[in-house]
């Protein structure tokens, strides 16, 4: 989070300062942590899928936004944390009534269609930090920084007026536009 | 290694870097003393190139850790996963503050200092900032005017290489500059539009120390962005690409890294400095080294905690503070987003690389005119840019439509980010904290500065005429800030040690030399006695080519 919020300039700084309470706990093995394989998640792998699905290119299930999700959730990205997930579990659970992951998909999407709808206007839904935490992770994945948009870290030059066409994918490596 | 010198310079940041460069042409052996670690151009920039999939937190960064050690550096700009490692531990390295008047202090400890990270905006002062002071009162007269300076201006801005866009503007002197970056097509938009409706105001890009032409083994810049990783090209100036080559090719330099000055030795039979205390980082050993000249160049703050820590018993409240002036009139440019939204119209066009500059709106009130409503004023920065997509995170939308609505270039925004003159005053002020100490022993900064109803009221004027701007520009203005960020918000801290013709309410005269220690030089932004509302980097590297120069006279005149 707080690298979008300073790319512009300093005026999004502002926001920035009441985003992290203060946390001393911490354990050496982040870097570990951070690289090491982790089982998938069948809750994880469905709420990814759904957000962002396989088309032309593949979606953020196959792209292992899953374990960044597991990644994020404990490491406090995007203000998330390890209790987000049961969260997320009881907050589908409870609008399939029943068990979201037990449901075909078609079902699933509708499910969480309903509840993407109506999360946004609420204040205390976990739903909008997961979401977020999917796009973070689908963009960012080569897969989805590199193939569903462009990245180019050596440019070599500024284009100030070029047609769009159709089909034309964004820039994964607009710093700039990555911070909004 | 010996520890005699004919002058040590304290820093390695924007200024220490170009006082090692100038005093090392000019013949002198160099002492240069880095309290952090080594970092060599090129080498050492170990995230320049890496992919946010390469990066164990996406370049998000661990938020725990970011909690645990880097809750002030997080805040500002240029900080993220990639730049970490050119910030401040601020566990480690903890101030003070009052708790009503926090202060945003970002910090690199580093050889490079902040010349790693900084914004490289490059603008000349004018007299319109030079003769505030004398004009309104606030403050004391500076000692120096634009004509003492220029030719200064042109000599760092033809060594460092400033690309910009020569525009005739009394309150904005043109330089020697490269060729300037382009607008974009929104901001061409923009600029005509705006320009026809406010005849004294101008829309250009900015003065920034990126190289659009190659020079002297650095090349232009490639249009990344993302400058404050540390850039192999050498195409944006910092001490490690530009100044600090020029003073190895000298072979007068050495170079001590890892190394923190206590305190700044005086002689009071001599009434010289004599050099410097300094102690091992990681081992706490003692050094001492003498010199004839010491250039204090630490950076504006921990400048004045050096001076601060170097009391005797001729200076009981701080070396070279006989006027009790020394900590007091610090400032910093009241920072905010004045307005930011979409410009609806420009869908069919978009752009290709990452330009490292954006637009600036310069100066217009009280520019020959007189404001009743506030003294001094305000000027821009900002752009246009579109939103990527973080845009999907605050929607509701899932599936197929979401993945193709953000695969499109995305929507249009003009943002203005004001930055307002901030008036000095005796009561913002450092002073060492009587008791609280950093990880190194020494007392901490204690940091009281708060902006006043000067800098409120210019504030509040550059919101309103922010958001008319975008409105004419086609846009609307859906956030409007008037609240600055905290004080160092604009990363523009200065003053403390000002300068002045007066010795009984001044640090320094017009050559940045101590009045009351006459081999004793403080060159970096601690020396401003008044703020503008320009981004000071570039005054700070004139006025330190000038003292250079001053100081090699004197002492080869044997007056110091």
């Amino acid at each position: 989070m707080q690298r979008r919020e300073m790319l512009l300039g300093t005026g999004m700084a502002i926001a920035a300062g009441a985003i992290w309470a203060a946390v001393r706990q911490f354990a050496d093995a982040d870097a570990a942590t951070a690289t090491a394989a982790v089982p998938a998640d069948t809750l994880f792998d469905a709420v990814c899928d759904l957000v962002i699905p396989d088309t032309d290119t593949p979606g953020a299930k196959s792209a292992g936004v899953g374990a960044f999700l597991a990644l994020a959730l404990p490491h406090g990205l995007a203000g998330a944390s390890m209790g987000d997930r049961s969260r997320l579990e009881t907050l589908l659970d409870t609008a399939a009534g029943g068990s979201f992951v037990a449901l075909p998909r078609d079902r699933q999407q509708s499910v969480l269609t309903s509840v993407d709808a109506t999360a946004f206007a609420q204040a205390d839904s976990v739903w909008p930090r997961i979401k977020k935490l999917i796009l973070m992770g689908y963009y960012t994945s080569e897969i989805g920084a590199s193939r569903e948009l462009q990245y180019q870290l050596v440019p070599g030059r500024f284009d100030t007026d070029l047609p769009v066409k159709p089909g034309d994918r964004a820039w994964s490596s607009d710093w700039v536009g990555q911070g909004f | 290694m010996s520890t005699q010198f004919d002058a040590i310079i304290i820093g390695s940041g924007i200024t220490g870097g170009w006082a090692a460069k100038e005093l090392t042409q000019q013949g002198l052996k160099v002492l240069m003393i880095e309290r952090g670690r080594l970092i060599e151009h090129g080498r050492d920039y170990t995230t320049e190139t890496q992919a946010p999939w390469e990066m164990p937190f996406r370049g998000f960064d661990d938020a725990k850790i970011i909690a645990r050690d880097y809750q002030v550096q997080s805040k500002g700009r240029s900080f993220d996963e990639w730049t970490r490692n050119h910030f401040v531990n601020d566990r480690e390295n903890p101030y003070s503050t009052a708790p009503d008047a926090p202060f945003q202090w970002t910090r690199g400890y580093q050889l490079g200092g902040k010349s790693l990270i900084w914004g490289r905006q490059s603008y000349r002062w004018s007299d319109l900032d030079f003769a505030a002071n004398k004009r309104d009162g606030h403050g004391i007269d500076w000692p120096l005017r634009y004509g003492d300076l220029a030719p200064w201006y042109d000599h760092v801005e033809s060594f460092i290489g400033v690309s910009g866009s020569k525009e005739g503007l009394p309150q904005l002197p043109d330089g020697v500059f490269q060729p300037p970056m382009a607008l974009n097509v929104v901001e061409r938009s923009a600029k005509q539009r705006i320009e026809a409706a406010c005849p004294d105001r101008k829309l250009i890009i900015g003065r920034v120390a990126n190289l659009t032409e190659g020079k002297e083994g650095r090349a232009p810049c490639q249009n990344r962005s993302i400058c404050a990783r540390g850039c192999s090209y050498g195409a944006y100036f910092s001490t490690q690409s530009s100044t600090l080559p020029a003073a190895r090719a000298t072979g007068n330099l050495t170079l001590v890294t890892d190394q923190i000055v206590e305190r700044i030795n005086y002689d009071p039979a001599s009434k010289r400095a004599t050099g410097v205390q300094a102690f091992d980082a990681h081992t706490g050993a003692a050094t001492t080294y003498t010199a004839r000249l010491v250039f204090l160049c630490a950076g504006a703050f921990n400048s004045i905690g050096v001076l601060l820590r170097s009391a005797s018993p001729e200076f009981p409240h701080g070396l070279a503070n006989d006027s009790g002036v020394l900590g007091r009139y610090i400032m910093d440019h009241a920072n905010t987003l004045a307005g930011m939204g979409p410009v609806p119209g420009f869908e069919a066009h978009t752009t290709f690389g990452n330009r490292p500059t954006g637009i600036i709106i310069p100066r217009f009130r009280n520019v020959g005119t007189s404001d009743s409503r506030f003294t001094r004023g305000y000027s821009y920065q900002g752009g246009a840019f579109q939103r990527g997509w973080p845009r999907g995170e605050t929607v509701p939308g899932i599936g197929e439509s979401l993945k193709r609505q953000l695969r499109a270039p995305g929507p249009w925004q003009f943002a203005l980010v004001a930055f307002a003159e901030c008036l000095p005053r005796a009561e913002n002020r450092i002073s060492l904290h009587p008791t609280a100490k950093d990880a190194a022993g020494l007392a901490q900064l204690h940091i009281e500065l708060r902006f006043g109803a000067n800098e409120q009221d210019l504030l509040d004027d550059a919101a309103a005429e922010a958001r008319k701007m975008i409105a004419l520009a086609g846009g609307k203005a859906e956030l409007s800030f008037t609240q600055p960020g905290a004080p160092g918000t604009a990363i523009h801290e200065m003053g403390g040690a000002r300068m002045g013709h007066d010795p009984q309410q001044s640090v320094l005269n017009g050559h940045n030399q101590a009045h009351a220690v006459r081999n004793l030089f403080v060159t970096d932004g601690s020396s401003m006695s008044s703020s503008a509302c320009q981004n000071p980097s570039l005054t700070y590297m004139a006025l330190t080519a000038r003292a250079c120069r001053y100081a090699v006279t004197e002492l080869k005149s044997g007056r110091i």
